[in-house]
């Protein structure tokens, strides 16, 4: 038997050692994908250039806008789908676990309504400052989600106790009051409309370092911590108190979970906008793939997430190039037939 | 080590489901918890695993507050096997089990050794060893529940807490359920609390029974003392009857009829006169029309007179065994005659011994009282008396008492007129 686990084991870092791999493999696919030509072997030399040592045997022979390109757009950006892949995955994954409930993605309890309020009104203002390099639509959008899941999350606490199916339903209510009020500023938006509906749309063209920089810590900080709990949310899953009968301290590791991946989110948003379906079916896919033991869904939905909107994301850049669409409508398009096929195929094993 | 309860309280908001509950329990015991719906069983178990919080009240496990320890300390203490688990997520029976060792494994920790040895030893001692790598959703209802079982083993508890665990299990599962669950008790010296339903399989399985009805204890002990006709009647409102069985040696309980709610002095009284078998299917009969049945002359170790204590009949007269009816025993009679509101005779054969069930059915008659004769044979083919019987048997016809060729007949009638 002990062998049996061992080849668990194995296999388990066998997947983890492949997704990383293919996961270093779109980071370079991706970035030298783009509407400005900039061949791969300029790449590799303006990467070595960046060297110690090395770097200065490198001849300089590509145009300053190429380097600018390929340093200060490029290379954020790949860095930043890859963040939020993982972070959108991950939040998924929890959610999908503290619900019990498949069709649970990171935006279930108001995240995403929140941060487009935020977004909306930041942009209906037409504030310009900068908070901490954030911009103000980061900054607006990040509280606005951060704010609305707070709110949530105290309806729905009965004294120490979280009710989740509470939580589902006052997230349900404060979304669709926000909404309305978000509809009313795009209403009376005029020519700002165009812009909001590019940020509802998701994309990840305004990436910068100062983006990177304010949410990596954080995003890895919070799927370091999912990860840490992974075994309990296996528990979670067998229903609460089975969980707490086995020793999960129930209250405090959804309470740590539900802030991780709330605050993951939110930060995710906050740069990119409202991307869909990339929280609600990798997840699944990765279930498929490797079983429901949180232990390695967590991780590997972590990387095939970043995979997954890294590629996407340079797919958006290049369809309709030059001009780039917002890679939301992508990941929609990709994922919304795949989770369709899902739900036909669950519905014939449940038939069967 | 022992379990201890003082004083616990529990409600939800205005309703009170657990009143002032105390008790102790000792390693090595199996106690039922037994009761009608809602009287609190499952709350108790649902306080005593932390699940829910008392309102007053402590509950120890030998010196310590169980408020006092940590989850994961007590979940190596004490092990819950739900009334039936479940999960559509695709994880092995094997995977299942190693759940139970979650409170000893490190959050950065993976399973050693020793715990993989527990969970095999788990896995043996309830027979699912050989289901290890099937999907745990695969299983049927009592394979389902035996992986529970070894999933609460593998956490080495100490105290053992069931919630009705073979409720949804056929007869042949939940006895060896019982019987694993038994045999762990006394080789590993735990204690096991169990909520149920089934009254006999409390009786021949648990060492001690609380009886809870209302949210309160109504009675504790050994079976014998707390599984009475009376405590049963009382809690839950039934009549039944309680036997020692010979073959196992441990009580088991029959039930009748749901119990009459209006008192039994407003009901119509039956008194009934028979013998040798001949009166236990009217006895029956009577007694689920529910009328108050008074029964005399008999003889004890009499078929009739098992019947009657069957059917909890109080009100009877009895002779020594094969001795003919004594002169004071015959007054005994009459005066439960009296109090009658009609008398019954059975098919019963006449001899000397008996003749005097006769006079007392006379005295009836001659009070006003109906006499009713269930008469399959003619009086001449149950007259043993050389006439003597046939000739207070034709008196009795002559003041008006009725002869009925069917029970059926026979009770539909007193049902009609009283």
């Amino acid at each position: 038997m002990e062998k049996n686990i061992q080849n668990k084991y194995k296999k388990w870092s066998t997947i983890i050692i492949i997704l990383i791999l293919i996961l270093l493999f779109s980071l370079i696919l991706s970035s030298v994908t783009g509407s400005a030509n900039i061949s791969n072997m300029q790449i590799i030399k303006m990467l070595l250039h960046k060297l110690p040592f090395v770097g200065d045997r490198i001849a300089v022979d590509w145009k300053d806008s190429s380097e600018l390109i390929f340093f200060n757009i490029r290379l954020p950006r790949v860095i930043l789908a890859m963040l939020i892949g993982s972070a959108l995955a991950v939040a998924g994954a929890t959610y999908q676990a503290i619900f019990k409930n498949p069709m649970a993605d990171p935006y279930i309890i108001g995240v995403s309504t929140g941060a487009a309020f935020g977004a909306n009104l930041a942009i209906l203002l037409g504030l310009s400052f900068s908070i901490l390099g954030l911009s103000p639509i980061s900054f607006f959008a990040f509280f606005g989600s951060i704010t609305v899941t707070f709110f949530v999350y105290n309806i729905s606490k009965i004294g120490r106790k979280i009710h989740v199916e509470t939580l589902l339903l006052s997230g349900i209510a404060i979304g669709a009051f926000l909404s309305a009020i978000t509809s009313f500023m795009m209403y009376i938006a005029g020519d700002k409309l165009h812009q909001m509906v590019y940020w509802m749309m998701g994309g990840l063209w305004t990436s910068s370092w100062a983006d990177v920089k304010n949410i990596a810590i954080f995003i890895i900080g919070g799927i370091l911590v999912i990860i840490f709990y992974s075994r309990e949310l296996n528990l979670l899953l067998m229903g609460d108190e089975t969980a707490q009968n086995l020793g999960v301290d129930v209250n405090r590791v959804k309470k740590i979970l539900l802030a991780s991946s709330s605050l993951i989110t939110a930060f995710a948003v906050s740069v990119s906008g409202l991307i869909g379906f990339v929280g609600l079916v990798i997840p699944h896919i990765m279930r498929i793939v490797v079983g429901p033991d949180h232990r390695i869904l967590i991780p590997t939905s972590a990387l095939f997430g970043a995979i997954f909107l890294v590629l996407t994301d340079a797919a958006a850049r290049v369809v309709l190039s030059p001009t780039e669409i917002p890679v939301g409508i992508l990941t929609a398009f990709f994922g919304g037939p795949f989770f369709t096929y899902l739900l036909i195929k669950r519905k014939k094993s449940v038939s069967r | 080590m022992a379990l201890s309860i003082d004083d616990l309280k529990f409600g939800y908001s205005e309703k009170e489901i657990l009143k002032k509950i105390g008790f102790t329990s000792h390693h090595g015991e199996m106690l039922a918890l037994l009761g009608p719906n809602g009287s609190g069983k499952t709350t108790l178990l649902k306080l005593l695993s932390k699940i829910l919080c008392p309102e007053c009240g402590v509950i120890k496990i030998g010196d310590v507050c169980i408020d006092n320890i940590p989850q994961k300390e007590l979940a190596k203490e004490m092990a819950v096997i739900p009334q039936s688990f479940d999960t559509t997520f695709s994880f092995t029976a094997h995977e299942i089990v190693m759940m139970g060792r979650t409170p000893y494994i490190s959050r950065f920790g993976s399973e050693s050794a020793m715990d993989f040895e527990v969970v095999e030893r788990a896995m043996k001692r309830t027979d699912t060893w050989q289901m290890r790598d099937s999907m745990f959703y695969n299983l049927s209802g009592g394979e389902k529940q035996r992986v529970i079982i070894a999933r609460a083993l593998a956490q080495e508890p100490h105290i053992l807490l069931l919630d009705e665990p073979t409720s949804s299990l056929d007869i042949n599962h939940q006895l060896e359920i019982l019987t694993t669950v038994r045999s762990l008790v006394k080789e590993e010296n735990m204690l096991v609390i169990a909520a149920f339903h089934d009254l006999n399989m409390a009786a021949k399985y648990f060492d001690k029974i609380l009886l809870l009805s209302n949210g309160k204890v109504h009675a504790e002990g050994e079976p014998a003392d707390v599984l009475t006709e009376k405590n049963i009647r009382d809690v839950y409102g039934v009549d039944v009857v309680v036997k020692n069985n010979p073959i196992t040696d441990s009580i088991y309980v029959v039930p009748l009829d749901k119990a009459e709610k209006i008192s039994s002095n407003s009901r119509p009284k039956a008194h009934v006169i028979c013998g040798g078998g001949s009166g236990s299917p009217l006895l029956n009969r009577l007694k689920k029309n529910r009328f108050h049945i008074s029964v005399g002359v008999l003889n004890m170790l009499d078929t009739d007179h098992e019947t009657a204590s069957y059917l909890n009949i109080e009100d009877i007269v009895l002779e020594a065994p094969f001795s003919p009816i004594s002169d004071s025993n015959h007054i005994e009679n009459l005066k439960l005659v009296k109090e009658a509101d009609f008398v019954v005779l059975s098919d019963f054969s006449i001899g000397s011994g008996n003749l005097k069930n006769l006079e007392a059915a006379i005295y009836a008659i001659k009070h006003k009282i109906p006499v009713m004769i269930y008469e399959k044979r003619k009086i001449k083919d149950k007259d043993f008396t050389n006439g003597k019987g046939s000739k207070l048997y034709d008196e009795l016809i002559d003041n008006g008492a009725m002869t009925f060729g069917s029970k059926r007949e026979l009770i539909s009638y007193v049902q009609s007129c009283f």
